[in-house]
């Protein structure tokens, strides 16, 4: 019988090992590869200038899209994004230089939020197909990007912290995000705008370098405005509970809990569910987050978010522009609508034209250090508002919102680098 | 400081009970197969996605996701048992490699079907208690009760019953148990499906802890290895023990301001408690549960 069963095992060996062969390939086929597209009529897949199906010329944009894994989120929404900037800059003109008309094209690679892919994605769109200028890259994958950007002379518009930490020994690197210690300072500013009476501070935030770096720069902030921080927990990254972090910042009494956990791994909507019962502070305020309607209705519980953009994308403070860009990204379909991280798009949308203007200004598309020394000189007004550029770092607004109760209201304010608001709205 | 130090007591249990689902159902699948079923976290994720389906606003209708789930799931790891594990007892390695690559389908298969945001799932039970200036939410409680109920459900089922003492024998030595008539190969399904069951329970109480998303299984499993390894693979009592105790140390440190050090901390116990023995706390499944 034992032998019998052993044959009959063994002839099934074979079969064993294809099927976990076929599971590991099938596995492998939906978690890798690189994807090339365009979003605009004609292009190719060739860097540079190229010819069109339509006849017009493109230049190819490279962007290193994280359409899968953990940072997909965001990534979906920055891609979209990136979509909407180039039909923008097609639909108003396209680019022009010497006389000559070009399109603007997407070159995606899809890097599937993994360090690995990007490298790859990295080299196919900067040293293969010979792209100047190059989009993507979220969180610690920008590094990865500057790596291969910098040696090759192709402008990275970054949006990371991680490359910001670069920008004294980077040359082409142009960081579409205000400078942390702006963004800091604004938020503190504009959260003592909407709570004059606060003066405690719990930070809660993750086990990483951004976090890290966000912890700092807002010391400076919470001085100026006069918080104390009486408490700080920093959870690991594979982190589901966080009944303990705030049980722990609860004994602090702080009046608000400054939260740095990501809302892209979902940690954040975690917290917030925990805090709902727990209610460690009454006023949290998330700085990677919304005032979206997914956030628990929590009586008693204030959120405030610092929404990522510097555009106002609802109620009466909503302007065409803002109305537009949500239009464009939306109708280009393939990406849910609503969807919550549409303001996070807003740091590279207008960097579309910029780059258009640019281009025009220095009369090139492959002279890259002609092209930066033009992006530093254009004041753009578009929907983040006005944005400047100097020493290859951008300036402009932050808006902020508030959800009392579960209702979000109208509440969106923005935020000034002067430390001016717009009015705040009814719910704050 | 009292109030504070009661509800993080609270805390532990309710993170012990999730971390003891987990490794329970690793702890007797790996006993029973030699099996390290890596995708285990995410058939958990796949019950939290379920009760999502079948209940997302919560209540008493949470009752029917989570009996959906637990079925669901237990479905599904007989198939996945019956089309890919079996053949891979003989060699165990190639399980934990097949496991791999289920984990990543489902991972996968999950962002794409329902998107990588997390979803929302609506308490069974909004209510909160305070006793004692602890906060006590209804669905941490169902959480605690239901997985004492869980466990002590599984061991007096794995020493009481005639099942459950073949089990026992079939994890002992699978040769002597076959020669001595027990029907190895349906109880190792019979197994599978009950890890898939407790994967599917776990699932819908972690639903009501966190919103799912995609990833949820995977940050789970680690834990559940860890503290399955701690407590003894293939032992009941001894991942209960684990899980109370990884729960017990994380919690420490965070009350001590340490939480950066967690995983240092935690993990560098983990290895000093193995190198000391090996076994972990408790012996397998095939001795005392």
């Amino acid at each position: 019988m034992k032998a019998a069963s052993n044959r009959g095992v063994l002839a099934r060996r074979p079969i064993a090992l294809f099927a976990a062969a076929a599971v590991l390939a099938l596995a492998a086929c939906s978690s890798s590869g690189n994807s090339s597209g365009t979003a605009a009529s004609g292009g190719s897949s060739a860097g540079g200038s190229s010819a069109g199906a339509s006849g017009a010329k493109t230049i190819e944009i490279g962007m290193d899209a994280e359409q899968g894994g953990a940072l997909a989120s965001f990534g979906l929404s920055f891609l979209q994004a990136a979509k909407a900037g180039v039909a923008y800059v097609n639909k108003t003109g396209g680019v022009t230089i010497n006389g000559t008309k070009y399109n603007l094209a997407l070159d995606i690679c899809n890097d599937n939020s993994d360090q690995t892919q990007v490298a790859a994605c990295a080299t196919k769109l900067v040293v293969t197909n010979q792209d100047k200028f190059i989009f993507g890259g979220l969180a610690d994958f920008g590094p990865i990007l500057r790596g291969i950007t910098e040696p090759n002379h192709a402008i990275y518009f970054s949006t990371g912290s991680a490359v910001a930490a670069l920008m004294s020994s980077s040359h082409y690197v142009v960081n579409t995000v205000p400078s942390l210690d702006a963004r800091s300072l604004m938020s503190v500013t504009g959260f003592k705008k909407a709570f004059p009476n606060a003066k405690t501070v719990a930070l809660l935030g993750e086990q990483d370098a951004t976090d890290q770096a966000a912890f700092a720069a807002l010391q400076p902030a919470f001085k100026q405005e006069g918080l104390t921080v009486v408490g700080t927990q920093i959870a690991p990254l594979d982190a589901t509970d966080y009944s303990s972090f705030l049980t722990a910042l609860k004994a602090k009494h702080p009046d608000v809990i400054w939260n740095e956990l990501a809302a892209a791994v979902n940690s954040e909507p975690a917290m917030l569910g925990q805090n709902g019962s727990l209610h460690a502070a009454t006023v949290v305020f998330n700085n990677s987050g919304s005032c979206q309607a997914s956030y628990p209705h929590t009586p008693g519980i204030t959120y405030m978010a610092e929404t990522n953009a510097g555009a106002i994308t609802a109620g009466p403070n909503e302007t065409a522009q803002t109305k537009d860009y949500e239009a464009t990204y939306y109708g280009l379909g393939g990406i849910k609508n609503p969807d919550p991280n549409i303001s996070a798009g807003l740091y590279i949308y207008d960097f579309f034209p910029i780059l258009a203007q640019a281009m025009e200004k220095a009369g090139t598309s492959t002279d890259t250090t002609k092209v930066l020394a033009a992006i530093n000189s254009i004041s753009y007004k578009g929907v983040d508002g006005t944005i400047s550029i100097k020493n290859n770092q951008s300036t402009y607004g932050q808006v902020l919102c508030t959800m009392k109760d579960g209702n979000s209201g109208n509440s969106q304010f923005e935020v000034f680098p002067d430390g001016t608001t717009t009015a705040i709205g009814a719910n704050s | 400081m009292n109030e504070q130090l009661l509800q993080q007591g609270f805390n532990v249990l309710s993170s012990a009970s999730i971390y003891a689902l987990v490794a329970i159902g690793l702890s007797v699948i790996f006993g029973l197969s030699g099996i390290i079923n890596i995708a285990y976290g995410d058939f958990m994720t796949l019950g939290a996605y379920v009760v999502f389906v079948v209940a997302p606003g919560g209540a008493i209708a949470f009752v029917w996701g989570f009996a959906a789930s637990a079925v669901a799931v237990a479905v599904l790891s007989i198939a996945v048992e019956r089309a890919l594990f079996r053949w891979t007892i003989i060699r165990p390695v190639n399980g934990f490699l097949v496991s791999l690559g289920l984990s990543q389908i489902i991972e996968n298969g999950v962002a794409w079907h329902f998107g990588q945001d997390s979803v929302t799932v609506a308490p069974a039970d909004s209510a909160n208690w305070t006793i004692g200036g602890v906060i006590m939410s209804a669905d941490r409680v169902i959480i605690i009760l239901g997985t004492v109920v869980l466990v002590v459900g599984l061991i007096l089922f794995l020493d009481r019953t005639q099942t459950g003492t073949a089990i026992r024998a079939i994890a002992a030595d699978r040769e002597a148990a076959a020669l001595m008539g027990i029907p190895v190969t349906r109880l190792v399904t019979g197994v599978f499906a009950l890890g898939g069951l407790i994967a599917g329970l776990g699932g819908g109480f972690v639903a009501l802890l966190q919103p799912p998303y995609p990833l949820l299984g995977a940050e789970l499993v680690l834990k559940g290895f860890v503290v399955a390894l701690v407590g003894g693979l293939g032992s009941v009592r001894g991942a209960v023990v684990g899980a109370v105790l990884l729960a017990f140390i994380e919690t420490v440190l965070v009350t001590a301001g340490l939480a950066g050090w967690l995983d240092v901390i935690e993990f560098g116990a983990v290895i000093l408690l193995l190198i000391i023995r090996p076994q972990g706390l408790a012996r397998g499944l095939a001795h005392s549960m």
